[in-house]
């Protein structure tokens, strides 16, 4: 939500708790007083229905009580009839049954606000309010004296005493019932809310509750994405401290030499040609180690563009076979190429450096005479790349790993100290995605290495 | 010609360091992973072990309680720049002194000196050669240490922090007294190592009878080998 938008909502209140309350709570009220509204209209008709037109019927039947002294009976008959009580009143003075007492107050009261409806002729006094449920009243004048008949409806007197009782009700459960919702919504939201802040603090351990992200519903979802979310980020932030660590060990390693054999050269005069060739050769690691270290920053970050054209992927092979032989010459290890006539549309100097650092490692670990096979052919739809060596190979669970930058198997590493800095590999692997490829390793039948990539045959033209 | 042994997995790195130990005349033996190193302490104990963090099949840290299980031998371990962990816990471990790796091979010699000095060192303070307090006494000839009637295995360094403590128990010794006769060096910033060495030195010694502390610390002093009034 933008700054102005949430400054027009101002009247609104802040938390998500206030809001739903307070929506849940409006709507009820609305939905209740609407439908006790259409309640009270519907009985008042049917208040006039059931009693509206007995009126001259029932003056009749009250002169006839009174002169007979059965008013008593008459009310049970009405009572029975109707389902309503019937009260006589003359003066304060009720005739047959007594009228319950708050009959009495009420009747006081009304007499305190005089009615301001006109009054017909034969004082017929009809209050029929009956969205009000005033009890229905008439008066009658016999024998000289004047009563008044009051009919109670039985039920909705019930509900004129009570109705106070249960708008409070009524209120108070609204509360309870608007304020459970909004708990029910806002807790969980909140507890998203506090492993969001921790994570913005940069504490990367941070999780929204199993109680929260194993719901299933919408917050649910939203719980386990942000676990999804901060396990991806703590991931990324171990892999990148590593790397740091990583990174400034293979720095330190040529710094350790260097320090030693100047020394070495500061105390004995006569070797210092040895010891400078050394400092000479760990400054060209360290020149190569950074240089290694930029391009694959900018191959994986996706910086680096590909200079795509065609070209003859044989001869590329076997100039990298070629230089690779002169390079480890002294090893007498050799480099053979199989491959048929084909043709590459690529990035060749990315490709090139690619499959080099395979073959140079490859010669690596080969041993003294050793050959490196350097196999390609064409499937259905894929082009199919094999580096391999005749070296002790990897262990079976490091495989997947090799191409992890600075990674690099614990047997290589103890027999080869001179090898690589572990970041050939993790080139490659950029390069050939680059290029909409795969790659893997695996021990060759018979020992040794085999690196395998994949181009897809849309490559080839 | 002390005898060294020298465990590091980048052999061109250690053939340097054994060109220039060999030059400052020391015997240095060459392995280049944890195991062999455990092995050679073993089959051919050195006067003094360097142990790498870093090594393949077995590490630094494994190869050091490997050891430590069987040899009081002094070793110092050879960590990465900036990784105080690495420093603490190789301390906790018992190791005697560490060097922060690239080092200046100058400072390693000096620091194998120093650490080789003192486990020879006989202290001519006290003419009849042993300390006493209480039920602890320390044998400066024999370097044996004797603590409510069990003999204590101490590395040379552990025995010579006790030393310093014992010679002035019941006072307060600071901290670059302590390093001092340990290792032969100043105490450096952020330095630790006196204080796991003190750490190490408590869980041997255990405590006085009536349930004292025998080394309490006083805070941005020092170290402090208490004397419990006898009727307490």
């Amino acid at each position: 939500m933008s700054p102005a938008r949430q400054r027009n909502w101002r009247f609104v209140p802040r938390g998500l708790f206030w809001r739903v309350f307070l929506a849940i709570g409006v709507a009820v009220l609305i939905a209740a007083t609407v439908s006790f509204g259409l309640f009270f209209i519907s009985s008042g008709h049917n208040l006039q229905r059931v009693y509206g037109q007995d009126y001259s019927n029932l003056s009749t039947q009250v002169r006839q009580a009174l002169d007979e002294d059965s008013m008593k009976e008459l009310q049970m008959q009405f009572k029975e009839e109707k389902g309503a009580t019937l009260v006589v009143l003359e003066g304060k003075r009720a005739i047959g049954k007594k009228p319950p007492s708050w009959v009495y107050k009420k009747l006081l009261r009304d007499k305190k606000r005089p009615p301001k409806r006109n009054k017909d002729d034969d004082g017929d006094d009809r209050r029929r309010d009956s969205h009000d449920f005033e009890p229905m009243q008439t008066r009658l004048v016999h024998n000289g004296s004047i009563y008044r008949i009051i009919i109670l409806p039985s039920q909705d007197s019930l509900i004129d005493i009570v109705r106070p009782l249960v708008v409070l009700a009524l209120i108070a459960a609204l509360t309870l019932a608007s304020s459970v919702i909004a708990w029910m919504f806002s807790r969980p939201l909140r507890k998203v809310q506090s492993a969001a802040r921790q994570l913005s603090t940069g504490d990367t351990s941070a999780r929204v509750p199993d109680s929260v992200a194993l719901r299933r519903d919408s917050i649910g979802e939203l719980g386990s994405d942000f676990n999804h979310m901060a396990g991806r980020i703590q991931h990324l932030l171990d892999a990148q401290l590593q790397l740091l660590r990583d990174v400034s060990h293979e720095l330190r390693t040529p710094l350790a030499r260097m320090q030693v054999a100047l020394v070495l050269a500061q105390d004995s005069p006569d070797k210092v040609g040895s010891h400078l060739t050394r400092i000479e050769i760990e400054i060209e690691r360290l020149d190569n180690l950074i240089g290694s270290i930029l391009s694959l920053s900018k191959v994986e970050s996706g910086a680096a563009t590909l200079n795509e054209s065609s070209f003859d992927f044989r001869l590329l092979l076997t100039e990298i076979a070629e230089d690779a032989e002169f390079e480890f010459a002294n090893r007498s290890i050799s480099a053979k190429v199989d491959c048929e006539d084909l043709t590459l549309f690529g990035d060749q100097q990315q490709l090139c450096s690619a499959i080099e650092n395979i073959v140079r490692n490859a010669m690596r670990y080969s041993d003294d005479g050793g050959e490196v096979v350097l196999a390609a052919r064409r499937s259905q739809d894929t082009l199919e790349l094999s580096v391999r060596d005749y070296g002790p190979g990897v262990e079976e669970e490091q495989l997947p790993r090799l191409f992890e930058a600075f990674y690099r198997a614990e047997s290589a590493r103890s027999a080869h100290s001179n090898g690589g800095h572990g970041v050939g590999l993790a080139i490659t692997r950029s390069i050939v995605a680059l290029h909409n490829g795969s790659i893997r390793a695996e021990n060759a039948n018979g020992g040794g290495l085999r690196i395998v990539i994949k181009l897809p045959t849309s490559r080839l033209r | 010609m002390s005898k060294i042994l020298l465990a590091d997995d980048d052999q061109l790195l250690a053939d340097l360091l054994v060109e220039y130990l060999q030059g400052q005349d020391f015997e240095v033996q060459h392995v280049a992973d944890g195991q062999a190193a455990v092995a050679a302490v073993q089959s051919n104990p050195p006067e003094l072990v360097i142990l790498d963090v870093m090594m393949p099949k077995m590490d630094g840290f494994e190869a050091l309680r490997e050891i430590r299980t069987k040899s009081l031998v002094p070793i110092i371990m050879l960590t990465a720049r900036g990784d105080d962990i690495d420093r603490i816990v190789g301390l906790e471990m018992g190791a005697d002194d560490y060097m922060p790796k690239p080092c200046n091979p100058r400072e390693l010699a000096a620091r194998i000196r120093a650490i080789l000095r003192r486990a020879t060192l006989e202290s001519p303070s006290d003419e009849n050669g042993s300390l006493n307090a209480r039920d602890i006494s320390l044998d400066t000839h024999s370097r044996v240490v004797v603590c409510a009637d069990n003999k204590l295995d101490l590395t040379s360094t552990e025995f010579n922090v006790l030393h310093a403590l014992l010679q002035n128990a019941g006072e307060v010794v600071s901290k670059n007294t302590l390093s001092e006769a340990a290792l032969g060096r100043k105490l450096l910033p952020f330095d630790r190592s006196t204080d796991m060495h003190i750490s190490n030195l408590r869980k041997k010694l255990g405590e006085h009878p009536n349930g004292e502390a025998r080394i309490k610390t006083v805070r941005n002093q020092g170290y402090i080998y208490t004397l419990p009034s006898e009727d307490s």
